[in-house]
C-alpha cells in the first residue's frame, strides 16, 4: 500500500522562493487534486516530487512500495526518500503527464505508448507477444486503441493527451502525477479521464495526484483536495469540505453555488461571475 | 463492442507486424546492395574494369596485373573508405538529430566539421613543427571537434529548460564560424603549399586510401558506433525532451555523454582522414526516416547501409563524371544531396517531422 510523504518541501527558482516547506501525505487508493490560481506553485510541487527539479530542499519521501521496482535487493529504509533512487526505479514509481510535452519525430501511437515500458522491459524482449498485449491493454484503457498505427504528428491536443497518459500507465506507476490532464480534452473526455483515473485507483497499488484549474471535476472526482496559494497550502482536506463558496470566492475571486446534488451523488460547483472590489 | 476492442487490438498489431517486417526488407535489399554496389564502383571509373574481372582480382587471381593494382590497391580501399565514412557520418546525425531534437542538427551545424577543420589546419601549419607523427592530423582534428561539440553543447544547456534548440543553433553557428575565422586566420599567416594542403584537406577527398587507413578508421568508428548503438532505445525517449526522458527513467547525462562522445568519434575519426564532407549526415538520416519511420531501433541498421551505398555512389561518380579530373566529393554530396533532400522535403514533409 504505498504512500507518498512531503515535508517540509522548499524550492527556489534562482532567488524567487516558489514553494515555502509544503507537508502532505496521500495514500494508496487516493485521488487528490491540487487547485490553486497560476503561478501557486502547483506544477512545481508535481516537478519537485518527480525530482525534474533537483535542488529542492526537504523530503519527499514513499513507503510500501511493491519491492520490483528496484534494480537489485537491497535494504531499504521506512520512508525512503525519492532521491535515492536511480532513475530507473524512480520512474517504475512515479509516472508524470505534463501538461506541455512534444515528440519530435512522427513516432507512431503504439512506439509512443512502448517507450513507457523502457524501464520495465529489456531492449530485446521491448518487442515480444507479452510487452504488445500490455501495451495494447493501456491503449485500449485510455481509448485510442483506432489510432495505435498513426503517427503522433496527426495528432490533436486531446488525442495526444490520451497518448501521454496510455503511456503513463505502461509504466505501471504506484504514484501517478497528472499535470491539467483535462486540458484540451473535450467534456466527453473529460469525464472518461476522470472515469479512468477512479477506476485504476479502485483497483488499488496507486495514487493519483492531479494538477486542475477544473473545480467542478475536483469537486467529483478527488477524494481530497490540496489548495495552494503563493507556495503554501492553505487547504487540505476531503473535497466536500474543502471546495465551498468561501474558499473559492478567497482563492479565485469568484462568486459560487456550491451545493450537495443527489443526482451527481457528490458536489456540483457552479460559478456564477467575478468578484469586483 | 468486445468483438471491436479484439479486432482493433488485432489490427494494431498486424500494422505493427507489416511495418516491422518492412524495414526488414528493405534492411535485406541494402544488405545485399552494399556488396554490390561495392562491385560496381571498384569496377567503374578512368579505366573500366567488367565486373567479373574484378571478382577475380578480389579472389586473388587477376585477368591482368593492372587488375590487381586497381581493384586491391587504388580503387578497392577508397570505395571501402567511401562506405565507412558514409555510414559513420549518417549514423552521427542520425544521433544528434534525437540528442538535440532538431532537424538540422549534424556535424557541420554544430561546428563539429569546422572544429575538425581548424585542428587539421593547426596541425598542418603549426602543430607538424613542433611535433610530426602520420597521426598528427587525426588526433588534433579529433580534439578539437570534440572541444567544439561540447562547447556548443554546454553553450546551449540551461539548468531548468534542458537543451534549448534555437540557443542550440546559434551556438552552434556562432562557434562554427569562430573557428572558420580562426582556420582563415591561420591560413593568411601560412605560405602557399601549406594553404594548399589546408584548402585540400578542408574541399573532402577519399585520393589515396589505403588498407591500412581504412583499418585505423574503422577503430573509432566502431566505438562510436557501439556507443550510439547501445543507446537506440534512448534516443527513441530523447526525442520527447530531456526531462521527459528522465521522467521514463532515462539516465540522461550518461546518454547524453556516450552519445555526444560516439557522434565525435565517428564524425572526426573519419573527417580527419578525408577531410569535410557535408550533407551525408543531414540528408540520409531524414530519407531513411521518411520511409521506415523514426524508431531509431529499426533506422539505425538502414541508416548505416544506406549511408555507406550513397557515399561510396557520389564518390564513383566525383572520380569518373569529368575524367581526367577528379571533383572533390564534399561539394557532390552538397549539389547532388541538396536537391534529392528538397525533394524529400517537398513530397514527405510530414513523416520528417513535427509539423
Amino acid at each position: 500500500m504505498v504512500r507518498l510523504k512531503v515535508e517540509d518541501l522548499k524550492f527556489s527558482h534562482g532567488k524567487k522562493p516558489i514553494l515555502h516547506g509544503l507537508d502532505v501525505e496521500i495514500r494508496d487508493g487516493e485521488v487528490i487534486g491540487i487547485l490553486g490560481q497560476n503561478g501557486s506553485g502547483k506544477t512545481t510541487l508535481l516537478n519537485c516530487i518527480n525530482t525534474t527539479y533537483r535542488q529542492s530542499k526537504g523530503s519527499v519521501a514513499v513507503a510500501d512500495f511493491s519491492a520490483d521496482v528496484l534494480d537489485s535487493p537491497r535494504e531499504l529504509e521506512d520512508m525512503m526518500d525519492i532521491r535515492s533512487f536511480t532513475d530507473t526505479e524512480r520512474s517504475r514509481i512515479i509516472a508524470t503527464v505534463e501538461q506541455n510535452s512534444f515528440m519530435s519525430f512522427p513516432f507512431t501511437v503504439m512506439d509512443t505508448v512502448r517507450m513507457g515500458r523502457y524501464s520495465r522491459a529489456g531492449i530485446l524482449d521491448e518487442s515480444d507477444e507479452e510487452e504488445t498485449e500490455k501495451v495494447l491493454s493501456c491503449l485500449e484503457e485510455t481509448g485510442i486503441l483506432d489510432f495505435a498505427s498513426r503517427n503522433v504528428s496527426e495528432l490533436s491536443g486531446g488525442e495526444w493527451r490520451r497518448v501521454m497518459i496510455a503511456q503513463a500507465l505502461a509504466q505501471e506507476p504506484e504514484v501517478l502525477l497528472l499535470d491539467e490532464p483535462t486540458l484540451h480534452l473535450d467534456i466527453n473526455h473529460q469525464f472518461e479521464l476522470m472515469d479512468l483515473c477512479r477506476r485504476i485507483v479502485a483497483r488499488g497499488g496507486i495514487l493519483v495526484a492531479i494538477v486542475t484549474h477544473d473545480l467542478q471535476l475536483a469537486a467529483r472526482y478527488c477524494d481530497r483536495v490540496i489548495v495552494m496559494r503563493e507556495g503554501e497550502i492553505i487547504a487540505n482536506g476531503p473535497a466536500k469540505e474543502v471546495i465551498t463558496e468561501d474558499m473559492i470566492a478567497e482563492v479565485f475571486g469568484m462568486r459560487s453555488r456550491v451545493a450537495w446534488d443527489d443526482e451527481i451523488g457528490g458536489m456540483s460547483v457552479f460559478l456564477i461571475d467575478r468578484i469586483y472590489n | 463492442m468486445g468483438n471491436d476492442v479484439a479486432s482493433a487490438r488485432e489490427s494494431a498489431k498486424t500494422e505493427e507486424t507489416r511495418r516491422r517486417r518492412r524495414a526488414r526488407v528493405i534492411l535485406a535489399a541494402l544488405l545485399a546492395s552494399v556488396v554490390l554496389v561495392y562491385l560496381v564502383c571498384v569496377s567503374l571509373g578512368s579505366s573500366q574494369i567488367p565486373l567479373g574481372r574484378v571478382w577475380d582480382a578480389i579472389l586473388g587471381n587477376p585477368y591482368i596485373w593492372s587488375d590487381d593494382l586497381i581493384v586491391n590497391t587504388l580503387r578497392g580501399p577508397r570505395v571501402l573508405a567511401a562506405a565507412i565514412i558514409g555510414a559513420a557520418l549518417s549514423l552521427g546525425g542520425m544521433a544528434m538529430q534525437a540528442l538535440f531534437r532538431n532537424p538540422m542538427a549534424s556535424p557541420s551545424v554544430l561546428g563539429i566539421s569546422s572544429g575538425s577543420s581548424f585542428g587539421a589546419a593547426f596541425y598542418i601549419a603549426i602543430g607538424a613543427g613542433i611535433w610530426l607523427s602520420s597521426w598528427g592530423t587525426v588526433i588534433c582534428s579529433f580534439a578539437c571537434a570534440l572541444a567544439v561539440l561540447l562547447l556548443v553543447y554546454m553553450l546551449a544547456y540551461s539548468k531548468h529548460g534542458g537543451t534549448q534548440t534555437t540557443v542550440l543553433l546559434l551556438a552552434g553557428m556562432a562557434v562554427s564560424a569562430l573557428f572558420s575565422g580562426l582556420t582563415s586566420m591561420i591560413e593568411f599567416f601560412s605560405d602557399a603549399d601549406t594553404v594548399q594542403s589546408i584548402v585540400f584537406w578542408m574541399l573532402g577527398s577519399f585520393d589515396g586510401m589505403s588498407w591500412n587507413d581504412d583499418l585505423t578508421m574503422l577503430v573509432p568508428v566502431i566505438a562510436g558506433s557501439i556507443l550510439i548503438c547501445l543507446n537506440l532505445r534512448e534516443l527513441n525517449l530523447l526525442t520527447a525532451g530531456e526531462a521527459k526522458a528522465r521522467n521514463l527513467g532515462v539516465n540522461v547525462p550518461r546518454v547524453r555523454l556516450m552519445l555526444l562522445i560516439g557522434s565525435a568519434l565517428l564524425v572526426a575519426g573519419t573527417v580527419a582522414f578525408c577531410g569535410v564532407i557535408g550533407f551525408v549526415g543531414l540528408i540520409i538520416p531524414h530519407a531513411f526516416r521518411s520511409i521506415v519511420g523514426p524508431e531509431h531501433k529499426r533506422l539505425a541498421p538502414i541508416c548505416i547501409l544506406g549511408g555507406a551505398i550513397f557515399l561510396m555512389i557520389i564518390d564513383t561518380f566525383a572520380r569518373s563524371a569529368l575524367p581526367p579530373y577528379e571533383l572533390p566529393v564534399g561539394t557532390v554530396t552538397s549539389v547532388i544531396g541538396a536537391p534529392f533532400f528538397l525533394w524529400i522535403l517537398r513530397s514527405r514533409k510530414n513523416m520528417l517531422w513535427r509539423t
